[in-house]
């Protein structure tokens, strides 16, 4: 037995009721990370990110269906009535939006935004929580933090915003940072910046960290290990060095040749070929085989099984296709 | 549902410098504020401005008095200056409109509040019992509940606040609910702020600009109730003077004493349009879309 994971999602499902329908977003999610970890969760748009985010802090609306359990240190925060379950935001994990813009309330100064978090976890009061509040400010960089936090969101350009978005997250102290898209809105210098804060943030602070995006060449350089995510179940999961280097999966693979290369400059990217299935009709089966150049006849009646391509890695494919995908290297 | 207010416009133009100027910049703002003041100057300063006491009987010899140079505004059928009296009235109608206001306007943001975010269930009942209230007419509501016990000034203003929150509930709530959709509610609940910071931080700045309006609009037509009430005896008893009582006091004398109804009805008329005003000037200045000027925004 290894040591008790800080967060364990078990067959994590989340429905949305539209009309009469019950449309499944995610469907049977299931992850584990240690006290201070690192994890990339990886997909295209529409696939079930940003739902799984909000799932494992309990912010989806009320249209919204979750079962399975969220284990938080052995305990199952979907048990939990909404006040208990709020304990456990911002202190146990704490979340990073993707627009920064639209994450912070327009009417108040940054500063304060970051002060009131401190009052409520830490009960720090006036000119302390302020005192405080700089400090944070000044963790995350942004410039001129005594005058930056007298000014309101608008007055901030994006990048210094995310900062700010960050430095309200750690006046929680939360022991886990999970951050959906946070650079997404981000002109790509600006993008660099804030991943490099990200990493420094968490290895300073040894926060374990959902890193979420449809980036993948974001990954390798944030977190150790990656799960890859496909209209709401997971394909594939593994470290992500290897994932990257020698996918197993036909989608990660998709994913991973679609990366742009800097040198040698190529023609033409190429391209995931069709689109990912609409959630209001599951289909059985693996629900890539309609994009998939590998698929046969059995992908089409049941999911796959979870493969074991090594010690750590694993992909829910066929097994022949899946070990002969992960001996050949996409990436150098 | 938001008297045509962009809510995060109009917060940021209330806590932007230069409010009372752009306030100012607004022609029916400017008269409104000016009935406005003029009315608590003279309400602040009524002993000062009218020694003595507004009460006390005049000689027999000054009844009912026409306006004349030492009586501008003539005199009563108790030989008392209708000036003097009218100067000390204002300040009840100050008295009952500004608490009776704060009243409701209290209780309407409280339940506003506290439907908009709290669970189904308690929307529901809140709803409902604003509803309710909604449905009854004020007049009997008002006029039932004052019968109940020894007219007093107190008792009106806490019945005029407790039959007058409805309006404002309903429009906290409705902006609470579509403010609670918004990223920066998530992100703040995300962080672990409990409803009571997140109302009381995030959404009161939001929702004040409307409860601003609302409540000024609302001085003026709670100041003509609490005259209703006066004239029907119900309200302000002597030797309080209100504006209303002087009215009922008048009522009877029309032919042979026309200043004795007409300069309180005016009285309470300016002050209504003057509200009015202010409240209207107001809903412009912070609508930056509405008001010129005012809607340049450095983003």
């Amino acid at each position: 037995m290894t040591a008790e994971p800080l967060l364990a999602v078990e067959d994590l499902v989340v429905e949305f009721r539209v009309g009469r329908a019950l449309v499944p977003v995610v469907r049977g999610l299931e992850f584990s990370l240690s006290a201070g970890a690192s994890l990339g969760l990886v997909g295209e748009s529409g696939c079930g990110k940003t739902v799984t985010a909000l799932a494992l802090l309990g912010l989806l609306p009320a249209a919204a269906r979750v079962s399975g359990r969220v284990i938080w240190r052995g305990r199952d925060l979907l048990a939990l009535p909404e006040a208990e379950r709020r304990r456990y935001r911002g202190r146990a994990m704490s979340l990073v939006f993707q627009e920064p813009a639209a994450a912070l309330n327009p009417v108040l100064t940054v500063g304060e935004q970051v002060a009131e978090v401190l009052r409520h976890h830490h009960g720090l009061e006036g000119a302390t929580a302020r005192r405080r509040a700089l400090d944070l400010l000044r963790e995350v960089r942004l410039p001129d933090p005594e005058i930056r936090a007298r000014h309101y969101p608008h007055q901030l350009s994006g990048g210094m915003q995310q900062r700010v978005t960050l430095a309200a997250t750690l006046a929680c102290d939360s022991e886990l940072l999970v951050a959906d898209e946070p650079t997404t809105a981000l002109d790509v210098t600006v993008q660099a910046q804030i991943l490099e804060l990200l990493a420094r943030l968490q290895r300073e602070r040894g926060m374990a960290l959902l890193f979420i995006t449809h980036d993948l060449a974001l990954v390798p350089s944030l977190v150790e290990r990656v799960a890859v995510l496909y209209a709401g179940r997971l394909v594939e999961a593994g470290p992500a060095a290897a994932v990257l280097r020698a996918p197993a999966h036909p989608y990660t693979r998709g994913l991973v040749r679609t990366l742009p290369e800097l040198w040698p400059p190529r023609r033409e990217l190429p391209d995931l070929p069709g689109r990912p299935p609409d959630p209001r009709r599951p289909a059985a089966g693996c629900p890539f085989a309609p994009r998939c150049a590998e698929a046969r006849s059995a992908c089409r009646q049941a999911f796959p099984q979870r493969i074991a391509v090594d010690a750590a890695r694993w992909a829910a494919c066929l097994p022949e296709v899946a070990t002969r995908l992960a001996a050949e290297e996409v990436l150098p | 549902m938001t008297n045509g207010l962009d809510l995060t416009l109009a917060a940021v133009q209330l806590r932007r410098p230069g409010a009372l100027r752009r306030l100012l910049a607004n022609s029916s703002a400017r008269v409104g504020l000016a009935l406005v003041l003029l009315l608590a100057l003279t309400a602040l300063l009524a002993g000062v401005l009218a020694p003595g006491s507004p009460s006390a009987l005049g000689p027999a010899a000054l009844r009912l008095h026409p306006p004349s140079a030492a009586h501008p505004l003539g005199t009563d059928v108790l030989g008392r200056d209708m000036l003097q009296r009218l100067v000390w009235g204002s300040r009840v109608s100050l008295l009952v409109g500004w608490i009776g206001v704060a009243v409701a306007v209290l209780c309407g943001t409280l339940i506003g509040l506290v439907a908009g975010l709290g669970p189904g269930w308690l929307d529901r009942s809140l709803m409902g019992v604003t509803d309710l209230f909604l449905a009854f007419p004020r007049i009997f509501l008002v006029l039932l509940l004052t019968s109940v016990s020894a007219p007093s000034l107190t008792l009106v203003m806490v019945v005029l606040g407790l039959t007058g929150w409805m309006g404002v509930a309903r429009l906290v709530r409705a902006e609470v609910l579509t403010l609670r959709e918004r990223d920066f509610v998530a992100a703040a609940r995300g962080l672990g702020l409990p409803p009571w910071r997140l109302a009381r931080q995030h959404l009161l700045p939001h929702v004040l600009p409307v409860v601003v309006v609302a409540a000024t609009l609302r001085v003026g037509n709670i100041i003509l109730l609490e005259s209703f009430l006066s004239f029907l005896g119900l309200g302000a008893q002597e030797p309080t003077v209100s504006w209303g009582a002087m009215i009922e006091q008048g009522r009877g004398y029309l032919l042979e004493g026309w200043w004795l109804a007409t300069f309180p009805g005016l009285a309470i008329t300016l002050t209504v349009i003057g509200y009015n005003l202010l409240g209207d000037g107001l809903r412009e200045v912070l609508d930056p879309r509405r008001a010129g000027g005012g809607g340049e925004h450095d983003r």
